[in-house]
């Protein structure tokens, strides 16, 4: 059985005598151990919903959830659930509440109950993990939205959770932010962390071991980047884009220019051209 | 001039240090510009004091002419420059999509079918369907649903001056370009005067007639998307980049291929590599 797995998952939002919405529709997924996947799809395609499934935060409306064997609609198992899967969001500023950075990285083992040189140790690794030592003095609402971001991985790098899944934590940070981030992302994949990966960005996909498209709350596609970049039709009824140079790789290789289609980025298409001439 | 800072100074409290430290731009009636600068550069706070949120600390910011803080009432100076906030949460608050969008209009004192039909107007304009939506309440929105929704508030209010702080962070792409073409046609067909704040540099490049790059609490470069992007290592210096496809120009130059930079559309840049290239095309298979 792999670590996660959804069964013939929906999901209904039923809300007092509000229309219901069924953001998602029999889902089949299952997350294998050390495995990063990325979720993406257009706005209102699911995503988010999706992401609190993982962890027990909503229950399925149909179907089935099991994280570590465990089925997330068992009430006894929920804190065990929740401890295994952590999450970050995409505004940084929503998710601190400390005055202090390292505060803020112990509040929760500090709610796990555990002794306090426990919680040096593990506030001590997790800063190192994501390269913030010397900030642990800081206040949290002083740092740049690309170290805030790392504060909420570390505090959730704190907690031990074997996954961490992240919904669009990039979207409000600049290019340096973002680099930051996916850095700090690779690093918890090498330490063995389990990583659910949700974004627009098509372009953050490169690395992931699989990526699943959402559309209307229906999973569409399932695949490796490579064959998900190839699947330009479905990425267009999607309304999903090629990144810019894979785009332009795609238009340069229809006008005949013999390309491999498996460039991503500025460096690697200026190489090729070169070769070619 | 439409807009105008002299000298402007911002500290969000005494004794922390200045977070503006003498801006100086102005923006003309009409016109489409974008700022640009890293995370903690100033741009959010600049723009808060264009339309009278933030008080600047010393120095004068000037709307046709007057100054702000002899306007007769902040609410003239929100109908004038709308701003959608960098953090779409931060702007909803009612209990349904309707009253959210309808807030600002409602404080302009319009009769109800006016109020009705420019929420419905704004709703149209950013992709949200307004039978399925108006009646639910703005929490419950998809990520991408409350940016749309935060844009539509402001755009009922028809300001002259559009302030949009990261609008496209968190829409999906094909969203991102729609609303930028839309935003495009405001500017074009309506005669608004937009300023626009983007992390995406293909997208100030290709939108704005103008680009301001911030550092540090102050103005450093401004001018043409060709003038900045020329730039390359100064705003490589600062944080910046320059937009990917032009990247790849930029190293082709460098690689001997004498190339033009000056390009920004796909379509441009596709044009300027097979024009080089020709030689090493073969026909498709
Ligand atoms: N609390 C809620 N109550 C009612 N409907 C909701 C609620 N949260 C989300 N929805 C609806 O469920 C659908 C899926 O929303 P979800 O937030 O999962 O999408 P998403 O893929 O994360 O979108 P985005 O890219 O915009 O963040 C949407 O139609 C949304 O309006
Ligand atoms: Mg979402």
């Amino acid at each position: 059985m792999a670590f996660i797995e959804l069964k013939d998952v929906s999901y209904t939002y039923i809300e007092g005598d509000e229309p219901p919405v069924t953001a998602l529709k029999n889902i089949n997924l299952s997350v294998e151990k050390g495995e990063m996947i990325a979720i993406i799809g257009p706005n209102g395609s699911g995503k988010s919903t999706l992401a609190k499934l993982f962890n027990g935060l909503f229950q399925p409306t149909e179907g089935s959830v099991s994280v570590g064997g465990l089925n997330t609609s068992d009430q006894d198992k929920i804190w065990d659930i929740r401890q295994q899967v952590g999450m970050v969001f995409q505004n940084p500023d929503n998710q601190l509440i400390a005055t202090m950075v390292e505060e803020e990285v112990a509040f929760g083992p500090e709610n796990l109950g555990l002794p306090s040189a426990t919680i040096k140790a593990r506030v001590d690794e997790a800063l190192a993990l994501v390269g913030l030592e010397e900030f642990r003095q800081a206040a949290p609402h002083h740092l740049s939205g690309g170290q805030k971001q790392r504060v909420a991985i570390a505090g959730i790098f704190a907690m031990r959770p074997d996954c961490i899944v992240f919904d669009e934590p990039t979207a409000m940070l600049d290019p340096m932010g973002r680099k930051e981030v996916m850095a700090t992302i690779q690093k918890l994949r090498s330490e063995g962390k389990t990583i659910v990966y949700i974004t627009h960005f098509m372009e953050e996909v490169v690395d992931c071991d699989r990526v699943i498209i959402l559309k209307e709350g229906e999973k569409i596609l399932e695949g490796t980047p490579l064959e998900v970049f190839q699947a330009r039709e479905l990425i267009k009824d999607a309304d999903l884009e090629l990144p810019e140079v894979p785009y332009l790789v795609y238009r340069l290789r229809e006008a005949g220019l013999q390309l491999p289609d498996e460039i991503l980025t500025p460096e690697s298409l200026v190489e090729k051209l070169c070769l070619l001439n | 001039m439409f807009v105008e800072l002299k000298d402007v100074y911002y500290r969000y409290q005494a004794g922390e240090e200045d977070i503006l430290r003498g801006v100086n731009l102005g923006i003309e009636k009409g016109e489409f510009v974008a700022l640009v600068g890293h995370t903690g550069s100033g741009k959010s706070t600049l723009v808060q004091t264009i339309n009278g949120l933030l008080r600047p600390s010393s120095g004068q910011v000037l709307i046709e002419g007057r100054e702000i803080k002899e306007w007769e009432s902040p609410i003239m100076v929100r109908k004038k420059v709308g701003l959608v906030f960098q953090y779409p949460e931060h702007q909803l608050f009612e209990e349904t999509v309707f009253k959210d969008i309808a807030f600002g209009p409602k404080n302009l004192g319009w009769s109800e079918k006016e109020i009705k039909e420019k929420v419905k107007q704004a709703m149209d304009f950013v992709q949200l369907d307004y039978e399925e939506l108006k009646d639910r309440s703005p929490f419950g929105l998809s990520g991408g649903q409350k940016r749309r929704a935060a844009i539509a508030g402001v755009l009922a209010m028809e300001p002259e001056l559009l302030i949009l702080d990261e609008p496209i962070a968190g829409l999906d792409p094909r969203g991102r370009r729609k609303l930028l073409d839309r935003i495009n046609w405001l500017n074009e067909e309506q005669g608004i005067t937009v300023l626009l704040i983007s992390h995406r540099m293909e997208d100030a490049a290709r939108r704005a007639q103008k680009l301001f790059v911030m550092n540090q609490g102050q103005i450093v470069l401004q001018g043409s998307p060709q003038e900045i992007f020329e730039q390359r290592d100064e705003l490589y210096e600062i944080g910046l980049e320059i937009p990917p496809l032009n990247e790849v120009l930029w190293q082709l130059r460098k690689c001997g291929y004498p190339v033009r930079t000056d390009i920004f559309t796909i379509e441009d840049v596709e044009e300027e590599i097979l024009r080089h290239w020709r030689g090493f095309r073969c026909s498709k298979i």
